[in-house]
């Protein structure tokens, strides 16, 4: 009988691991991001410490970054850095740099899912990931979801952009477009970038990413 | 005391040299010698056993009429023809006649008799019929039993008034000789269930039995976890079983009624379920089995959800969560067994305490104690909350209420090891044990284990009496209930 115990008790542990962390000993991950210069990647997290922050008011935000060689040179660079255990689960957002080809896509979405980050992220591109990750006024990447959104009703643009969806396109190696933002005057939706063929292809603006989703890639 | 005298001897002074004896240190022993046509007789009795009124008219009054005593009787017979009397007995034995005189009987000793009679002089005050407090109802009969078992048969017999009607008389308890009536409807019992609390009842050898708990407990065999053999209070209740074929145990002193076998489907079973519409007492059950399981899972899926799945939660929700557990110094494990156990404390105090004052308690322990809590950091908010509906939920199944204490620490241990999975491996486990629960030769949870369409009736709902034709699942010799 206290073999069978010991077995079921070893089986549990094998099957569940011992994840047991106290909530308010994690740093929920809310933002991610990945930009690609000068031969260097640097990779930023947006973070939630519920810990701090005001009494009674919203929780203390912040943003860290770490630059490497590669991809998981700097992921891990980024998780030796941290203080507690980060929890990717509730990352919404992935945002990258403009100059990202599909491979590089292609690797940084495998790393976000090794991280168990979402499927339900969505992913942005940008001209400078570090600034959007550490604008103020959007905490969360629901922020970003609902500008994409308000500009997706407006202008019928922002489709394709779950973290589910691209990673099908890549397998698929289709093509597709991402929503993109700028930092010109304040965070916004400023249009679509397009990859074609593995590669960037081109940056549309607002109007012409309405256009070129109205009438199809071979009208433009 | 001196030789053991197992017949009553001819001489009345020796036999009552003999009783005194055997209850010297006993005050309450009352002895009335006195003489009736020319003969001398002594009467014993123990006080507030007795209703002394009933002695004196039933047999001081008529033997003190007597001038001559019949010479072609015995004395015995012709004492016996005089007494006015309902009920009396004429007996050799000395261990009837005190047994006899302890359940309050009055022994008549006569001169040169080596028989005596003992007198049905009951007399002992009981509590009355009151409507139980455990066993509420809004609608339907109110009565419940005292503590005086055979008038506890009595309201059983007054509901089932046939001959059909069965209730045999035991004692047990070397100490406390206490009276117990087993109960069954002849043409619905099943007969190897009878012969085997028989058995059961048989075999135990105890000094005392002072509540019907004192049998339960060693008439079932195995773990306690679920119960094996329900209890009432309410006669109605006992009847109901009883026409379904069960066998109803009546142990004096105590209210406490034993009703065998017992199905699991029984715990969730309201005694008004039958007295109001099957679509409320349906309703009724699904929030009680819902209960069950919600108050045995909730607070450990929450422990586990903040502890090895945040992913899973909302973001939102997981933000709360982490903003409410900053500052507590506790281990949310321990924050969770710890708040649990206060709420099985203030639970059992609440219980004990008069009316009033389980009103004053529930309020300190519960809005007080826990805002202070909160406020002082000591405890999470959400987790009081996820703890405080856990036990309200369990308040819900009162019958399953040891189930649910041991299963909410089991899962709120297991949960903390082994998050969700450990949660899941417990709950399979006890699905496996309650499968496995037999009581007196009736699968507990045979209404699940070989469904069927008759069977199921009364199990998750409760159809109208129009369409219920059988009794439920436990091998009643009968089963039909109506044509």
């Amino acid at each position: 009988m206290k073999f069978r115990i010991i077995t079921v008790i070893l089986f549990c542990l094998l099957l569940c691991g011992c994840s047991y962390t106290e909530p308010d000993s994690r740093y929920t991950v809310t933002a991610m991001g990945f930009d690609r210069r000068d031969g260097k990647v640097t990779a930023v997290l947006r973070v939630i410490d519920a810990t701090k922050g005001e009494q009674g008011g919203s929780p203390a935000t912040f943003t860290l970054t770490a630059s490497g060689k590669n991809l998981r040179e700097a992921s891990e660079k980024l998780s030796e850095s941290l203080s507690k255990k980060p929890s990717f689960g509730h990352c919404g957002l992935l945002v990258f740099s403009e100059n990202c080809d599909v491979e590089f896509l292609n690797d940084a979405l495998s790393l976000c899912e090794e991280n168990r980050i979402s499927k339900r992220a969505r992913i942005t591109v940008c001209n400078n990931v570090l600034p959007l990750l550490s604008y103020e006024g959007l905490a969360t990447a629901e922020d970003f979801v609902g500008i994409i959104d308000s500009a997706g009703k407006k202008y019928g643009v922002g489709q394709h952009s779950a973290f589910f969806e691209i990673e099908t396109a890549l397998l698929l190696g289709e093509d597709f477009a991402l929503p993109r933002f700028s930092l010109s005057d304040k965070v916004s939706f400023s249009g679509l970038l397009t990859f074609e063929k593995g590669q960037p292809h081109r940056n549309l603006n607002l109007k012409e990413g309405a256009e070129y989703l109205k009438n199809g890639r071979d009208n433009l | 005391m001196g030789d053991i005298l197992e017949h009553f001897t001819a001489d009345i002074k020796e036999n009552v040299r003999y009783i005194e004896n055997l209850f010297e240190d006993d005050c309450i022993l009352r002895k009335r010698e006195f003489s009736f046509g020319g003969s001398s007789a002594c009467l014993f009795y123990f006080d507030g056993m007795v209703n002394v009124e009933l002695i004196n008219e039933s047999v001081l009054k008529p033997l003190g009429r007597v001038e001559k005593i019949d010479g072609k009787l015995t004395i015995a017979d012709f004492t016996a023809r005089t007494l006015f009397a309902s009920e009396i007995k004429v007996t050799s034995l000395v261990k009837d006649g005190v047994s006899a005189m302890l359940y309050g009987d009055t022994l008549l000793l006569l001169e040169n008799s080596r028989l005596a009679i003992t007198v049905n002089s009951k007399g002992w005050r009981t509590r009355g019929i009151s409507e139980p407090q455990n066993e509420r109802v809004l609608e339907g009969p109110r009565e419940g039993f005292d503590e005086a078992a055979m008038f506890n048969v009595a309201m059983i017999r007054r509901r089932l008034q046939t001959p059909d009607f069965a209730c045999e008389m035991t004692r047990m308890g070397r100490a406390t000789n206490t009276v117990v009536f087993i109960c069954y409807l002849k043409s619905l019992v099943n007969r190897a269930t009878l012969r085997e609390l028989k058995k059961q009842l048989d075999n135990i050898d105890i000094d005392g039995v002072l509540d019907s708990n004192y049998l339960t407990e060693q008439i079932t065999r195995g773990g306690a976890l679920f119960r094996k053999v329900g209890s009432t209070e309410r006669p109605d209740v006992v009847a109901a079983r009883l026409l379904e074929g069960r066998v109803a145990v009546v142990v004096d002193t105590t209210p406490m009624v034993i009703t065998l076998p017992y199905l699991f489907s029984e715990n969730f079973q309201s005694d008004e379920d039958y007295y109001i519409s099957p679509l409320l007492a349906s309703a009724g059950r699904f929030m009680r089995m819902l209960c069950f399981v919600l108050s045995v899972s909730v607070s450990a899926i929450y422990l586990a959800l903040t502890t090895h799945h945040f992913d899973f939660l909302p973001s939102e929700f997981a933000l709360t969560v982490s903003v409410a557990r900053s500052g507590v110094p506790f281990p949310s494990v321990f924050e969770c067994l710890i708040l649990t156990l206060i709420f099985e404390i203030l639970r059992e105090t609440g219980i004990r305490m008069p009316q009033n004052v389980g009103h004053a308690l529930s309020i300190v322990g519960g809005l007080v104690v826990g805002q202070s809590a909160v406020e002082a950091r000591l405890v999470s908010a959400p987790m009081l909350i996820a703890v405080a509906f856990s036990g309200i939920c369990g308040l819900m199944v009162p019958r399953l209420s040891s189930a649910v204490f041991f299963l909410r620490f089991g899962t709120i241990i297991a949960s903390a090891v082994f998050g969700l999975f450990g949660i899941l491996c417990l709950s399979a486990m006890t699905l496996i044990h309650l499968l496995s629960v037999d009581s007196f030769g009736t699968d507990a949870t045979s209404a699940l284990r070989n469904p069927s369409a008759e069977g199921l009736k009364d199990v998750p709902v409760r159809v109208s009496w129009r369409k219920m034709f059988t009794r439920p699942p436990i091998q009643s010799r009968n089963v039909k209930r109506k044509k």
